[in-house]
């Protein structure tokens, strides 16, 4: 038995011993609010031997423009105190949340107390640098909803791994980010009332925020936190990124621990950051990654690497040296699809006047030749950081594989996690309830046929696409995150109505297995030679409509919408 | 009301839904040569047997549908709906995956495949 063989098996029988410990507590309706051990390494890079890198900090007047590396920093020199820091985020928090929506809970006093309590002379990378933590991670004393009836009252007695992992680095809980109803559309209550609005365009009803962990972009775009976690099952982080022109990583499936994260799909769930820029994620992954005896998908895994490594890129010229070859399917430069999401959606139920649809398709028309512009851009921006760009074709059976039907096998997981609150009362599921029926509905035989056919895709992403190029243009995070591959979702330009006002346009870089470290040196090489990541949405009273003053009237998605477009 | 309606249903429908589903074969153009071969299927089951369907299921499994609302827009969800996504779902979803021909030699399914991807490496 090879070295990594009887690595992978002796972690998994000590995994599968802690996970039986849990079982009594999973039997019936309750989800296990027992804390299993959780491990303080991550493969080599324990919270205490993580080193901030060292950079030239920008001169800003306003310390939430600091990237979290960026305020580690000024915090360790002593120019500027957690408790500074912290009430800098707290009173933008009082101007705009109304507005934003951004957090379902505002921890005000303990975030404060937290910060007093910091002590940065400490050698913890994010002592004193206040989060926003996406409310479907388990956060002990803290009300943990994910948005739904279900879970409202909800209190767990332990933190997530991942946010264990965050807050033993010295970060602090600044609040619990608004999300999809159990984490499966853009944010909105329980009964389907929109919640989050896109931090760029807060008044417009047809913007969408991005998916599930909304909350926490626009927490993060808008300037009330410096940095956020999320979750995506089926684009969560790097929707939400794009919309909002964040940086956001969905790691490959395993790297970050899942345990004391409320599930939706065991096989598709991941836990990444949505962060400012290439350095603050990777230096969040850095925290979070690593295995956890508490979560088998993490064991028996390639060790992390020194993702802070990867995105030092040292101001060198030619930082994607070759031979990164970065491949493009061939119709990257194509016009895009009409966007989709459920406000296009609803768009298209009502009953609209020729003059509406023509200005609303004229619109969509503009952005989409500003996407393609922007991509192109990117393109030849990488090309002259090293990059070989190189044209890739899709697999055989992308098009089968990848359809929606392959997609909706995921459904059965999240019927069986939840089956007991369905029995209970399908009311307990707003507006998010039938994407749970019809995971009922899927027969065995199908769900079984389904996950062979996801292997045969990745293997043909594998062998079809990664033989030609290390790191390939994704239009969509499907179906990367269906097969567990890594996404790297970055800002690459913005486009503006014709009021003015800018909207980002975001790109994505899918890569093989374990590969994020290779992805965030992309990242942050292109962001050494742009500034898109650096640009800030304007406060919404310079955005606020002219004519009425009051607050925005929600807007509210179908339950239809849910199964159509959520995750 | 639905739930009223739920035994009537699967009598009348129970049957139906369980017969063998009638089969047209097409191979997919971009198929051929490809690891996996595409059966296409035709079925004609109608709103009525395939909401007998739904209801059964939902019945064996414990899951009551009828203390949603009939037919209520403004309601996070109602039977309505309810059924009319499920109907689209079971016309769709179940067909095309079970159409995909599979080599019986081929893959074992694989729930986590990038982490199987990194355990096959040498």
């Amino acid at each position: 038995m090879s070295e990594v063989d009887r690595r992978v098996f002796v972690e998994r029988m000590a995994s599968l011993s802690a996970t039986a410990m849990i079982s009594p507590a999973l039997l019936g309706s309750q989800i296990s609010n027992t804390r299993l051990p959780v491990t303080q390494t991550n493969g080599g890079y324990t919270r205490a031997n993580i080193k901030l890198p060292q950079i030239q900090v920008r001169q800003v007047t306003d310390p939430t423009e600091l990237t979290i590396v960026e305020a580690a920093i000024l915090i360790r020199r002593g120019e500027i105190s957690p408790v500074e820091l912290t009430q800098a985020y707290l009173s933008r928090i009082d101007d705009w949340e109304e507005v934003y929506q951004a957090f379902n809970t505002i921890l005000y006093e303990s975030a404060l107390e937290s910060a007093r309590n910091v002590h940065p002379q400490r050698d913890h990378p994010l002592a004193g640098i206040p989060l926003a933590i996406k409310d479907n991670f388990f956060t002990a004393g803290v009300r943990t909803t994910a948005n739904s009836f279900i879970f409202e009252d909800f209190t767990p007695n332990f933190d997530a791994t991942a946010w264990a992992r965050l807050r033993d680095a010295g970060g602090i809980l600044l609040g619990k980010t608004q999300m999809g109803p159990l984490a499966t559309t853009a944010a909105t209550t329980p009964t389907g009332t929109r919640t989050t609005v896109n931090a760029w365009a807060p008044f417009a009803e047809n913007v969408s925020p991005g998916g599930s962990s909304s909350g926490s972009a626009t927490a993060v775009a808008s300037r009330m936190a410096p940095c956020g976690t999320g979750t995506q099952t089926g684009g969560s982080i790097t929707n939400p990124s794009n919309a909002q022109g964040l940086t956001g990583i969905k790691p490959t499936m395993g790297r970050v621990s899942l345990h004391g994260v409320l599930p939706l799909t065991y096989t598709r769930d991941h836990v990444g950051p949505l962060a400012r820029d290439a350095r603050d994620a990777a230096l969040m992954l850095q925290i979070m990654a690593g295995p956890d005896p508490a979560d088998l998908r993490t064991l028996g895994l390639p060790s992390v690497p020194d993702y802070l490594a990867a995105v030092d890129i040292s101001r060198q010229k030619r930082p994607l040296r070759k031979p990164l070859r970065i491949g493009v399917l061939p119709d990257y430069l194509d016009e895009p699809e009409h966007e989709t999401g459920y406000f296009a959606a609803r768009e298209e139920e009502e009953e609209q006047r020729d003059r509406e649809r023509e200005q609303r398709a004229q619109r969509t028309h503009e952005r989409n030749v500003a996407t393609t512009a922007a991509r192109g851009e990117m393109l030849r921006t990488l090309e002259e950081l090293g990059a070989e760009i190189v044209e890739v074709q899709a697999p055989r059976d992308w098009t089968t594989l990848t359809s929606s039907s392959f997609n909706n096998v995921r459904l059965p997981e999240r019927s069986e996690i939840f089956l007991e609150y369905l029995r209970d009362d399908v009311r307990q599921f707003g507006v998010s309830l039938s994407p749970w029926i019809n995971g009922l509905l899927l027969p065995a035989t199908e769900y079984v046929r389904g996950q062979r056919a996801r292997f045969i895709l990745l293997e043909s992403i594998l062998e079809e696409i990664f033989t030609q190029c290390d790191a390939v243009v994704q239009t969509a995070p499907y179906p990367f995150d269906m097969v567990g591959l890594p996404l790297v979702a970055f800002p690459i330009g913005f486009e503006t109505n014709s009021a003015g006002v800018p909207r980002p346009i975001g790109a994505m870089l899918g890569g093989t297995p374990y590969s994020e470290d290779s992805l965030l040196t992309i990242a942050a090489a292109y962001q050494q030679a742009t500034d898109w990541h650096l640009r800030r949405p304007a406060n919404p009273d310079h955005l606020r409509p002219d004519a009425p003053s009051g607050p925005r009237s929600p807007g509210r998605i179908d339950l239809l919408d849910v199964m159509e477009f959520g995750q | 009301m639905v739930a009223q309606s739920k035994t009537e249903r699967e009598d009348e429908g129970g049957r139906s839904t369980l017969s063998i589903l009638t089969e047209s074969m097409r191979m997919s153009p971009d198929l051929r040569n490809s690891k996996t071969k595409l059966r296409q299927e035709r079925h004609e089951l109608t709103d009525e047997e395939l909401n007998t369907y739904i209801l059964a299921r939902l019945q064996q499994l414990g899951v009551d549908l009828s203390v949603l609302p009939e037919d209520d827009g403004d309601a996070p969800a109602d039977q309505r709906r309810i059924l009319a996504s499920a109907r689209r779902f079971l016309r769709a979803t179940p067909p095309e995956i079970s159409a995909l021909e599979l080599d019986a030699l081929g893959p074992a399914p694989v729930l986590y495949p990038s982490e199987m991807s990194v355990w096959n490496l040498e």
